[in-house]
């Protein structure tokens, strides 16, 4: 029996841009397959929670599957098998409760675990533990023939591993995965926040965290209020021991309610230059002040904004586009060229985070290399905003950077055929798993992923 | 694709060599193709050349009859199988001169057959390839004229007035269909198609209109007047008596 069909005007998680797909709800690896052999013209593509900030999961005229009930989860021990519509806030609950946690845990828990693949998603211990990619031991997925494989990353069909790790979805559609959780002694987190009054410094606290912190984030001041652009917050984090946790945070109280909600889209930005500007001045004077190994539950740690639903919203109708882009070590002043250049064009960045990249891994699309990596949330309302990424652009990409798919909405294809060296190699292996090029997106359409080389 | 920004990579000029529409064409910048359909595709090649786009656009020109309409399910699926359209700017249409569509309303009934039907042709098969594709938005070129009847041009306007009513009625339909629809209403504007009319007040230049309309777009909006200032004297235009109307000239 087909799935049930409805269609859809969707967004990335930015708002913009906007397009019509069909939604098909699926519930199992059959039902996927089919999806696949019945095509269209516009081809198909996963979608799962919509939090890629632009429009990797959109696939306008085309199909859109939702496996949001191909939510399984099975634990032995340490090894998880989870399905690919799984949302990682409810997966944590059942970890947590049994001692354990994911490797890697991005910015919000309302993910899918299909969607941390494709994007080869990192969190804040990426210097220490990588991407997703490595801690994966297999995949299940249905390629492009609607033919059900499993791959693991050193099998025969590593190169097809390494291609669906951050491939975005183009090369199939996962339906579940196999991982290894770590073992935590307490949902709680001993957090170390220290303030830094310029950049300069905010990069040697992370840099130092490199050998000391397990997780470490910075939020960086981007509007830059009486001469402080750069100033920010390091914080670092470890699992924290039982004895400290027990009190304070039981078990029981860890699930995230949001607690707020953003109701409707306000007419316009409500995260302007004054609003932030504001903004930042009290968060540095609450937040700024030094705490050292401070008990705090693990999902404020890693999931600050998780507690306010539909933040993207304050955007307004012209919504926000995310530039996150890596530079190498030898290029860490492109960081600080990068913040005043927004600032000249006056777009500051309500969200600044800087974070250490370690080494990456096989994967041709995987976006983590070494070094240092900002993102940015700016109102895509300001009409000099292109022009000023376009140049920045041409800076990272010449310090040897590149953009993170995932958040992209906005660069060229040149620019990102430039960042990712190899693409032609990813490209190749693609035409394999999917000869009809049935795998489609916007992001896909607007960089030409798998277009212009594929046979 | 439509980027987050609203850059886009391919435009498609319906009018080939209306000078709005080359105008809007320059402010839009496709970063990959520009699709130019209309009746003289050296012409559209040249126009297009003086338009200074990157070397990697592309050009196509095709060869369209804005008064023949009877191949153009043939034309625009042919296009959009090949291509996806990002823009479309409907800017086909000629204006005429009234005393003489008054003595030979066989006139008339030409300037008609291209700005209302050729138009309507283009517009309708646009919006159903647009519609399938599933993104993308339609500009397209109405009049300040269709506010009220003008001595001056109330031939040409009572087709703009059609073409008007129907992209109005289409922008509704087209709601949530990914596909957004702008209709744009100049006024006196210094092109070829008015260079033998006396100036007007509140007369602008094509890239004027350019400048309204990319403005409009990004705010989503459905129907904009360029300059915006005749905004406000439609709606004057509207509610004052003939009488009052008659004085102030026509």
């Amino acid at each position: 029996m087909s799935a049930p069909t409805t269609k859809a005007l969707v967004t990335g998680w930015g708002g913009t841009p906007r397009s019509l797909g069909e939604i098909h709800l699926v519930h199992d690896e059959d039902q996927v397959a089919q999806a696949i052999r019945e095509a269209g013209r516009r081809g198909v593509l996963a979608r799962g929670a919509g939090r890629a900030y632009g429009d990797a999961a959109m696939n306008a005229g085309g199909a859109l599957l939702d496996l949001s009930n191909v939510d399984h989860l099975r634990t032995e021990g340490d090894r998880i098998t989870v399905g690919a519509g799984a949302v990682l806030n409810d997966v944590i609950d059942v970890l947590l409760a049994q001692g354990l946690f994911v490797p890697v845990s991005p910015g919000t828990s309302f993910v899918t675990f299909g969607g941390l693949i494709a994007a080869d998603v990192h969190g804040k211990n990426h210097h220490r533990s990588g991407s997703w990619g490595h801690h994966v031991e297999s995949l299940r997925i249905v390629d492009g023939l609607g033919i059900p494989r499993t791959l693991t990353p050193d099998g025969e069909d590593a190169e097809h591993f390494w291609a669906t790790v951050g491939g975005m979805g183009l090369t199939g559609v996962v339906t579940e995965l196999t991982f290894r959780a770590i073992p935590v002694s307490s949902p709680s987190m001993s957090v170390t926040t220290t303030p830094y009054d310029a950049l300069e410094d905010v990069m040697y606290g992370l840099r130092q965290a490199d050998e000391t912190s397990t997780y470490s984030v910075a939020w960086i001041d981007s509007v830059g209020a009486s001469g402080r652009l750069g100033r920010g917050i390091v914080s670092t984090g470890e699992h924290a021991s039982d004895e400290h946790a027990s009190d304070e945070h039981p078990r029981g109280s860890m699930t995230t309610r949001q607690r707020i909600s953003v109701p409707v889209t306000p007419p316009l930005n409500l995260l302007g230059r004054a609003s932030i500007s504001l903004f930042n001045e009290i968060w540095m004077r609450i937040s700024g002040r030094p705490r050292i190994a401070q008990t705090q539950p693990l999902r404020s740690f890693f999931y600050p904004l998780d507690g306010v639903g539909h933040w993207n919203r304050l955007y307004g109708p012209a919504g926000f586009v995310q530039y996150q882009v890596v530079v190498p070590d030898h290029a860490a002043e492109v960081i600080g060229v990068i913040l005043s250049r927004l600032k000249q064009v006056g777009s500051p960045s309500f969200l600044s985070v800087l974070k250490r990249f370690g080494s990456g891994n096989p994967g041709p699309l995987s976006f983590p290399e070494p070094g240092w990596t900002l993102a940015l949330d700016l109102p895509a309302g300001n009409p000099a905003l292109g022009a000023a990424l376009d140049a920045l652009d041409g800076i990272v990409l010449e310090a040897g950077g590149r953009h993170y798919l995932a958040k992209d909405a906005r660069a060229s294809a040149e620019a990102i055929r430039r960042g990712y060296p190899r693409l032609a190699d990813w490209e190749r292996v693609r035409s394999r798993m999917d000869p009809g090029r049935v795998f489609a997106s916007d992001l896909a359409r607007r960089l030409r992923l798998g277009v212009d080389t594929a046979g | 694709m439509r980027d987050g920004l609203g850059s886009v990579d391919s435009v498609l000029l319906v009018g080939g060599t209306s000078e709005i529409g080359l105008a809007l064409v320059r402010r839009l910048a496709p970063r990959r193709s520009l699709f130019l359909m209309g009746r003289d595709p050296d012409a559209m090649a040249s126009a297009a050349r003086s338009l200074g786009l990157p070397a990697q656009v592309e050009i196509v020109s095709i060869a369209w009859d804005a008064a023949e309409t009877a191949g153009d399910s043939g034309i625009f699926d042919e296009l959009f199988r090949r291509n996806d359209i990002d823009t479309t700017v409907i800017a086909a249409g000629v204006l005429g001169e009234v005393s003489q569509q008054l003595d030979e309303p066989s006139t008339a009934v030409a300037m008609g057959r291209v700005t209302y039907l050729g138009a309507m042709s283009a517009l309708l098969h646009s919006a159903r390839s647009m519609r399938q594709q599933g993104h993308g938005d339609i500009i397209v070129l109405s009049s300040f004229a269709v506010v009220r009847p003008r001595l001056a041009n109330f031939v040409y306007g009572s087709a703009k007035a059609g073409l008007d009513y129907l992209s109005r009625g289409l922008a509704e339909s087209l709601r949530g269909s990914g596909v957004d629809l702008l209709i744009v209403r100049p006024g006196f504007v210094h092109t070829r198609m008015t260079r033998h009319l006396p100036g007007a007040p509140m007369s602008v230049q094509p890239d004027d209109v350019a400048d309204v309309v990319v403005k409009a777009r990004r705010r989503r909006q459905t129907v904009v007047y360029a300059p915006r200032m005749l905004m406000p004297l439609a709606v004057a235009f509207k509610v004052l008596p003939r009488s009052v109307i008659a004085r102030l000239g026509n």
